[in-house]
């Protein structure tokens, strides 16, 4: 248990050296402290595969008795027949004690730092021994918690189709369903190294490009885009910016300030069905999905919307160009037609023809108040292809150390800057684009 | 209405509503074409925004010994002459040609005027200039291939047969460079 105890600190502290790197170096350094440390950093998970092979038997067992020896519920051994008799009469007490010790484990920190508990039980040992022995003493007590225990288990048993004895089926299924907890625990335990990999990753590669994280901002920034831009209106129920980063692009003329997003809605569909006896079931379903994209400060034209995703704004008027072959690409919408004809000059045409090619699913619009959102369904914008990881430091600090060049990104900051070279006027020197504090 | 009469209207009908929307096409097209020339001129003629800082340019830095002032007149004849009433190439081609003459004799001027070389409004010149060719360019091929879709639709088989019978349009030439083609020994057996 103190291994255990010194591993979680041990990760602990590195986590929390990779969230305070401020550059690159601080990474590379991370990672190869992480190489020479002393140890030990892998959790000694014996007594979870013993409880998970105890269980895993119990279900077998269980279905056993239940479907291939129903007229006993028996196995046919004395010693096996008592064994698991007792576990699963006894599951009443130690499956509440076993949930409640894994919760114990998974909160513990957050127990010692909010609830103070480390000044009543100093030692970890103690807290998870009392979070095993206070449920069990606490039901032995109770003769409503066994009644509420077996009538619970014998319902979730009677789920099951062809059975004899729904406390057996039923207690198989509540075992599975501990097991697939328990797996995601062992599982989340053993590839810790991924989860922090994957977080210096990304670190690495915002710190590249020069890229800030907004999280704190994302709910404000939501707001912001919602009311300017008709590719949000999307989804009926959950909608968030789940990541936003800010950056600067330097171009050969043009210097702008840029965020991209990651765009989260959820459609609720709510379908009613009637069977043969006249009941009517109401079933509601959930899907999620993301579209991505990036804002910026665009002040050459407006209230314009080119979509090729079939997305159309509540207002405005359909605009057509002197390409055909653009016009099949995009529907043009525009609050006014001659901002339309003013932006889509022959060279912007034959730039953004090439936008359909390079992200899936675009929509380019430009608000009234001079901020241009270029969305898609591409979420590959800031995440390449990570080839190791904390499991082979040395390898990883070298990828680390190495430079993560975004070119799906670049490329789209390069059509921007096309777009404000080809718009701007020449005469006039406005070259710096930056978000207004109402809007950024 | 008896099942015969229906087996001759409906196909009849159908082939009638086939030969509108085929003729709609053609002229639809050839209205794209009319268009994208219409957009080809408006490049060209956005020249005519840099013609006053050329000429300011031959003032502020004396260029009066060069060539530049009589290729600005001649630039700005050429475009006044073109006319969006009718695709014609050879105008464009004779203003496209100023452009170059223009641009041929700044760069000699400002072999003899290192100051020009540096100056703002130099630089400033030179990007419009480029960024017009640069439209022009792109005006141009949005053009050609409009013509080329107007073409394949009074070429290709059924449009053919409609465009012979009711829109009667003949195939129009895409624009070429004859001044860049001249360069080339190989002609395509067009």
């Amino acid at each position: 248990m103190r291994h255990n105890q010194q591993v979680a600190d041990n990760i602990r502290r590195i986590s929390d050296q990779v969230d305070a790197a401020k550059t690159q170096d601080d990474l590379v350094a991370v990672i190869t402290n992480v190489g020479q440390h002393p140890g030990p950093l892998d959790y000694n998970d014996r007594p979870n595969y013993i409880v998970a092979t105890v269980l895993s038997l119990t279900v077998l067992y269980c279905l056993f008795v239940a479907f291939v020896s129903p007229v006993h519920y028996l196995i046919g051994s004395a010693i096996v027949d008592i064994v698991f008799q007792g576990i699963i009469i006894y599951s009443v007490l130690w499956m509440p004690a076993l949930i409640n010790l894994y919760l114990a484990i998974r909160l513990d920190n957050w127990a010692v730092s909010r609830l103070n508990l480390d000044k009543l039980l100093p030692k970890a040992e103690l807290r998870f021994a009392a979070a095993f022995i206070a449920p069990v003493l606490l039901f032995y007590q109770l003769p409503a918690w066994h009644q509420l225990y077996w009538g619970l288990v014998e319902l979730v048993g009677s789920f099951l189709p062809f059975y004899y004895d729904e406390s057996y089926t039923g207690t198989a299924i509540i075992c599975l369903i501990l097991l697939f907890f328990l797996w995601q625990f062992l599982l989340g335990r053993r590839n810790w190294r991924e989860g922090i990999s994957k977080r210096i990753f990304l670190l690495d590669t915002l710190f590249n490009n020069n890229l800030r994280d907004l999280s704190s901002q994302k709910s404000s920034r939501f707001d912001q885009l919602d009311i300017r831009f008709a590719d949000f209106e999307r989804g009926n129920d959950t909608r968030e910016l789940v990541s936003l980063y800010q950056g600067e692009h330097q171009g050969d003329l043009h210097c702008f300030d840029y965020q991209i997003y990651r765009f989260h809605y959820v459609v609720k569909r709510t379908s009613t069905s009637t069977d043969s006896d006249g009941n009517t079931t109401t079933t509601t379903t959930r899907t999620s999905h993301y579209r991505h994209g990036i804002v910026l400060p665009f002040a050459f034209a407006k209230g314009l919307l080119l979509s090729a995703d079939g997305k159309r704004p509540r207002t405005g008027v359909r605009y057509k160009t002197a390409s055909s072959a653009f016009d099949r690409l995009f529907r043009i919408t525009a609050q006014d037609e001659m901002d339309a004809a003013r932006f889509l000059s022959p060279a912007v045409i034959e730039k953004l023809s090439a936008l359909p090619q390079q992200v899936r699913k675009p929509v380019l619009e430009i608000s009234s108040d001079g901020l241009l959102c270029l969305a898609f369904n591409d979420d590959d914008l800031i995440h390449l292809k990570r080839e190791h990881s904390l499991k082979n430091p040395q390898a990883f600090a070298e990828e680390i150390a190495g430079h993560a060049q975004l070119d799906k990104l670049e490329g789209l900051l390069d059509l921007m800057h096309d777009l404000m070279r080809l718009c701007d006027n020449n005469f006039e020197s406005n070259t710096e684009h930056r978000f207004e504090s109402a809007t950024a | 209405m008896s099942e015969s009469t229906l087996f001759i209207l409906i196909p009849a009908a159908l082939l009638l509503i086939w030969v509108v929307m085929t003729y709609n096409a053609i002229i639809g097209r050839y209205n794209a074409v009319d268009r994208a020339w219409a957009s080809v001129l408006t490049q060209e003629r956005q020249k005519n925004k840099i013609i006053p800082h050329v000429e300011q340019l031959v003032e502020d830095y004396k260029l009066y010994e060069g060539s530049v002032l009589t290729e600005v007149t001649k630039l700005r004849s050429a475009l006044d002459q073109l006319s969006s009433g009718s695709v014609n190439a050879d105008l464009l081609a004779q203003a496209e040609k100023q452009t170059n003459d223009l641009l041929m004799g700044l760069r000699v001027a400002v072999e003899a005027y290192p100051d020009l070389k540096a100056s703002d409004t130099y630089l400033k010149v030179m990007a419009e200039i480029s960024e017009q060719q640069e439209q022009i360019g792109a005006a141009i091929r949005i053009f050609n291939q409009n013509v080329e879709a107007f073409n394949n639709g009074i070429q290709m088989f059924p449009g053919s047969l409609v465009n012979g019978l009711l829109n009667k349009k003949s195939a129009i030439k895409a624009f070429s460079d004859s001044e860049a083609s001249a360069g080339f020994d190989y002609k395509p057996n067009l």
